[in-house]
């Protein structure tokens, strides 16, 4: 049983490719039952996401199970072979598991430390799971990088820091007022990042939202969507006193707020802090308006650097993640060969056992009058025998298997004792059937 | 036996701050749990020394400037536990420890023997006049920390440095609002200490003079955090102004205490 992984991702293929190449949820279950259904896949599981698409599988020959796949996504999007295999890179084994942990933990997304991929991977596993197409191999590798993502998680700060300046402006906003429930947020001008920077805000707990932009009517609109007052854009200054949080962000290229402004309102607001971001360029309030005690003001350029601070924070915390993605795919990877050795050495003794039993009962045949005492003791003489043959090589097959080359040994077992092809013995079916070796420690 | 103790409370909150900072620089939760349980610890053997004390001289611990600071550092070290689990900010410790293990170093510098029995200075009205004072002082001594914290992270916010330190300090509303809170029950605690003090100068004395210098500088620092207290809650003097009133109002207090414990010539404040 071997694992590989085959796919694409944004650093391989160009959003065009990728957007041919995705598997809609509802074309899942036929698509992981086809994949089921070619010849050497026993397991299957499909990750489609805006930036890569994966197929893992369980299959018996890893090369004839690169070709299937290869040959399956390009039948089932209609693309050539040879323009799709440039863009496709290919694991399998440790590979495949190290590439598996380290996409559930984010580290190999667009934006390292992103929290969606999780939930993504989560989401591909239940679909799995739902369509039963997956077994003991894929079942406990992706349980284990679910768990590995949220140690990486916890261990590490890759996710802590924010790298949006959406999201950095919410944490400065918390940082000032502790929690944003009943903080006025007043938006002067209605860019996209500004109404991005809005609706984190209001998520996290902003209560009223007043607007004002030049076309009133713009205004209008965005109040309605937020639940707020659109303000005429003339008499903004006047109503400014109001606003705990602003956001500016029109195309004006002059200042549309003086330090003058702002220390007037100081003493309506009798010094309760403000806090100011300005996303326009060029800028639309007075840097000046800095000095003023109990106003923060942050513009474009300082959420910029605090962005490329936190994400150089980030990549030192990924080198760190790394580090716990590999000694946990080490732990898997000696998981997975395990689980080659057990059921060859099963095998082995139920094969010692059938031809114990056979013989067993030829002699019975053939030779009358036995007592029942002198049967049991034949009977104990041939599992004695069948045992004692059998130890070495069970001993050594089990040594072998933390070795490098242990799966040699266990080839090279499976075709000293043909325990695959016999002609007499029930061969290939799907291994659905979980080979009875010790379950990967979660 | 009681001296050991308090060199044991010592070591304990000096170790107690160096993990706070260590927690502060690292923010791994074992710090912080490692800072409050060595805090912990510490303020047993220090109310362990309180106790024995009290036990050997026979009288409430209050009748010495040794006493009156070890007191105020037990106190205050009680307050920021409190505190903190009761805001879940654990780097308050970090500012707040200190203060606590600068002044019981400070008192141990003092001398320290238990003065004998002596009814005026060991009355009711007196015991309820230090421990309430004092009591109003460490709270004045937590709007102090609060303070620092506030114009601290004030600064880094203004000059745009988001240092990992700068993460770990509380909201600025939030501690804007604990010091409003600390300062209130400082205020009124110290009030009531007054008073008593008045009250027992009286039954002791049977007149108040007011030209004693400790007494006079215990007034003024009254009328100052009266002022701020005013100011807090109609003049809007929050925020930056308020940090900064927190800190040079304990600060003001603290030399004057320091002050008037060395040149006081009444000899009820001159307790050496």
């Amino acid at each position: 049983m071997n694992l590989i992984l085959v796919g694409l991702n944004h650093r391989t293929a160009d959003v065009a490719l990728r957007e041919k190449l995705a598997f809609k949820a509802e074309e899942l279950p036929e698509a992981l039952c086809s994949l089921l259904n070619l010849p050497t896949v026993d397991e299957s599981l499909i990750l489609s996401t805006c930036n890569r698409v994966e197929i893992a599988a369980a299959v018996k020959d890893i090369e004839e199970g690169f070709e299937k796949i290869i040959g399956f996504l390009a039948g089932k999007f209609d693309i050539d072979r040879s323009q799709l295999l440039p863009h496709l890179y290919r694991y399998s084994a440790t590979d495949a598991i190290k590439h598996i942990f380290r996409v559930a933990s984010s580290l190999d997304s667009l934006v390292v430390g992103e929290a969606q991929i999780l939930g993504q991977v989560k989401d591909a596993f239940e679909a799995a799971l739902a369509q039963k197409s997956t077994a003991v191999v894929l079942n406990s590798i992706y349980k284990k990088a679910i768990s590995v993502a949220k140690k990486v998680r916890t261990e590490t700060a890759i996710s802590q820091l924010r790298v949006s300046v959406s999201s950095i402006a919410v944490e400065l906003a918390e940082k000032i007022f502790g929690t944003l429930a009943k903080k006025i947020v007043f938006i002067v001008g209605a860019g996209e990042m500004a109404e991005l920077a809005l609706k984190h805000l209001v998520g996290s707990g902003a209560s009223e939202v007043l607007i004002t932009t030049r076309d009133f009517a713009k205004a209008e609109a965005l109040a309605s969507e937020f639940r707020g007052t659109a303000i005429p854009f003339d008499s903004f200054l006047s109503q400014l006193h109001r606003a705990d949080i602003v956001i500016c962000s029109t195309g004006a290229p002059h200042y549309l707020i003086q330090p003058g402004d702002i220390a007037a309102l100081e003493k309506e607001r009798k010094n309760r802090p403000m806090f100011m971001i300005d996303i326009s360029v060029p800028r639309n309030i007075d840097p000046g308006v800095n000095e003023i005690d109990n106003v923060f003001l942050f513009d474009v350029d300082d959420l910029n650097s605090i962005v490329r601070e936190n994400m150089k924070e980030r990549t030192l915390q990924a080198r760190q993640a790394e580090s716990v993605v590999e000694a946990e795919v080490a732990e898997a990877a000696t998981w997975m060969k395990s689980l080659e050795v057990v059921p060859t050495i099963v095998a082995i003794r139920e094969k010692g056992e059938r031809i114990k039993t056979a013989e067993m009962e030829k002699m019975l045949a053939k030779t009358k009058g036995l007592t029942p005492e002198q049967i049991d003791a034949i009977e104990g003489l041939t599992a004695a025998i069948v045992n004692k043959l059998l130890h070495a090589p069970v001993v050594v097959l089990k040594k072998q298997s933390d070795n490098h080359d242990g799966s040699l040994y266990v080839e090279a077992a499976r075709k000293l004792f043909n325990l695959d092809g016999d002609a007499d013995s029930c061969t290939h079916k799907k291994s659905h059937d979980p080979p009875s070796g010790a379950p990967m420690p979660q | 036996m009681n001296i050991p103790f308090m060199y044991a409370a010592l070591l304990l909150y000096f170790s107690g701050t160096i993990s706070y900072w260590l927690y502060v620089y690292n923010k791994t939760e074992k710090l912080a749990f490692s800072s409050v349980a060595l805090c912990c610890i510490g303020l047993i053997l220090h109310t362990l020394s309180l106790c024995s004390r009290m036990i050997e001289s026979g009288y409430f611990p209050l009748s010495k400037v040794y006493e009156s600071i070890a007191f105020f550092s037990w106190a205050l070290v009680i307050i920021s536990l409190v505190l903190g689990r009761w805001y879940k900010i654990y780097a308050l410790g970090a500012f707040i420890l200190p203060v606590a293990a600068a002044s019981l170093c400070g008192a141990l510098l003092l001398p320290k023997g238990i003065t004998p029995f002596d009814p005026l200075l060991h009355s009711n009205w007196f015991l309820i006049h230090t421990i309430f004072s004092v009591t109003g002082f460490v709270f004045f001594g937590i709007s102090f920390s609060v303070g620092i914290m506030y114009l601290i992270q004030d600064r880094l916010l203004k000059q745009k440095r988001l240092t990992s330190f700068f993460y770990k300090l509380p909201p600025l509303n939030m501690l804007d609002d604990i010091s409003m809170k600390v300062l209130s029950i400082g205020f009124f605690l110290l009030t009531i200490g007054i008073m008593a003090g008045l009250f027992w100068a009286k039954t002791a004395f049977g007149s108040i003079s007011i030209t004693d210098t400790k007494m006079l500088f215990a007034l003024l620092s009254w009328v100052f955090y009266l002022v701020i207290f005013h100011g807090r809650y109609s003049l809007g003097w929050r925020a930056k102004r308020g940090a900064f009133l927190s800190v040079l109002g304990f600060v003001l207090v603290m030399a004057a205490f320091a002050a008037t414990t060395c040149f006081s010539h009444n000899e009820w404040h001159a307790f050496f």
